[in-house]
């Protein structure tokens, strides 16, 4: 199966369960303790956006927008308010998720039932067209420039 | 006598004519890839042509050989429409396809200045079809490619790549999302010369079906209810033999690590996102798989 533009995500155990919170509800300790599975599909939604050139606050600068770990709550405000797109910029305007993306969902083959499919290229007709394009072509990629590389992004939850 | 020089320089002409146009002929055979342009990150040790003894249809197949490990594509630039869904496939063959760091880097197809590119084909393999779906978005063209390499990776090796096609999709735009949570009982691994083997407990597993279901609750409130979430939870009783590293995060568990155990699941049902629970240390039995302060880590798949 091909994971084309489908969130994956790691969920790792905390080495010592025993004398660690994460993971746990506890009314005194932890009351957000999901908070994990939740960020890391953020990071999903948000990229989702920010690929289509939303202007949303990037998923880790809750401190720039004055948001601060609540005891037991965690930053289960900020995720809320970045959810609900209800964060103060400062400026009066309330800014987070653009709510299109909940129904932006990733690529699936369901959508391509149906779908007619095109050759990508097609052969030229006669031999004097497909030399035309070679000689092209070859003059083409003489005075191309591109760049093969691209960032790959990957994210880190610190909350051990 | 006059008559006879005539004839056989008109002949010699003629010959000379076929014979240059025969050069050209065969070199356009070889060397003629329609519109692609190609490209590669060395300057040296790539060659591109037309395969007419190895190929999947009538069609003479597009070769990229790597004789020195390179990132090699041809490509072509394909309009699209903003915001619609679209499908590429083709058939690939590989012949000795080895990654220079890492096996990430193979016959693909991909999207150039983006990180999409499809699943990697690197070995010697008969021809199979490879995809890559992805959405436009904004754009109202794309550099879509076939990559011998891959995003920062270089490969050797030879690729041939038949029957390319493209097809536009419909987008499913209901707020439904199908998330799955793949609890993964064990980890049995040698790195650098040292074995872990690691398994959830039961412990383990019940924290994870709680916070799951906090999950979906969470999400559909903190949206106000503007997305539906069903979550799905699988408790499998297998075991990952081998992970993933980079120098940020050390190990880790990539699509790649799991997708014998998850590709019988995934292929039943469509997930809109994937949790992948496991275990990498355990501090009373003195096992810590090397990783870098992360409890949580995401990939797209990409």
């Amino acid at each position: 199966m091909d994971f084309d533009g489908i969130g994956f995500s790691d969920i790792r155990m905390p080495n010592d369960l025993k004398n660690s919170y994460m993971y746990k509800y506890d009314s005194r300790y932890d009351t957000f303790p999901e908070e994990v599975f939740v960020h890391e599909f953020l990071h999903s939604l948000e990229r989702n956006l920010k690929e289509r050139d939303y202007d949303i606050p990037a998923l880790h600068d809750s401190s720039k927008y004055g948001y601060v770990s609540e005891g037991s709550d965690s930053l289960k405000r900020w995720y809320h308010d970045y959810m609900a797109k209800e964060i103060p910029d400062g400026n009066g305007e309330l800014i987070g998720l653009d709510s299109s993306v909940y129904s932006t969902k990733p690529v699936q083959e369901s959508n391509f039932y149906g779908a007619e499919q095109e050759k990508f290229v097609k052969e030229p007709n006669n031999f004097f067209v497909g030399m035309y394009e070679l000689i092209n072509g070859i003059i083409k990629e003489k005075n191309n420039s591109i760049n093969l590389n691209s960032d790959e992004v990957t994210v880190i939850t610190h909350t051990e | 006598m006059r008559d006879k020089v005539k004839f056989v320089s008109n002949f010699a002409i003629l010959g000379i004519i076929f014979i240059v146009g025969f050069i050209i002929y065969c070199f356009y055979a070889k060397y003629y890839f329609n519109d692609f342009i190609k490209a590669q990150v060395n300057p040296k040790g790539t060659s591109f042509y037309r395969d007419n003894k190895v190929k999947a249809t009538r069609e003479r197949s597009y070769c990229i050989e790597n004789s020195d490990y390179n990132d090699a594509i041809f490509y072509k630039t394909v309009n699209v429409e903003p915001n619609t869904l679209y499908k590429v496939t083709c058939l690939v063959k590989t012949e000795n396809v080895s990654g220079k760091d890492n096996d990430n880097s193979g016959a693909c197809i991909n999207i150039i200045g983006t990180g999409e590119q499809s699943r990697v084909i690197n070995g010697s393999t008969d021809w199979q079809e490879i995809s890559l779906k992805f959405d436009s978005k904004n754009s109202n063209s794309l550099d879509i490619g076939f990559r011998l390499g891959g995003v920062g990776g270089e490969c050797i090796g030879k690729a041939w790549f038949a029957d390319m096609k493209i097809e536009k999709g419909e987008k499913d735009e209901d707020n439904d999302w199908d998330i799955a949570c793949f609890i993964i009982d064990n980890i049995n691994v040698t790195l650098n010369g040292k074995a872990y083997n690691v398994s959830m407990t039961q412990e383990d597993k019940t924290l994870i079906k709680d916070n799951l279901d906090r999950f979906e609750k969470t999400c559909e409130s903190f949206s106000n209810d503007q997305m539906k979430i069903t979550t799905h939870l699988f408790d499998l009783n297998s075991t990952i033999t081998n992970l993933s590293y980079d120098e940020t995060n050390g190990y880790y568990v990539a699509p790649e690590n799991v997708k014998d155990i998850l590709d019988p699941y995934l292929e039943e049902e469509e997930y809109d996102h994937i949790f992948v629970a496991i275990r990498m240390g355990d501090k009373n039995k003195n096992i810590e798989i090397p990783i870098n302060d992360w409890i949580g880590l995401r990939r797209n798949g990409f």
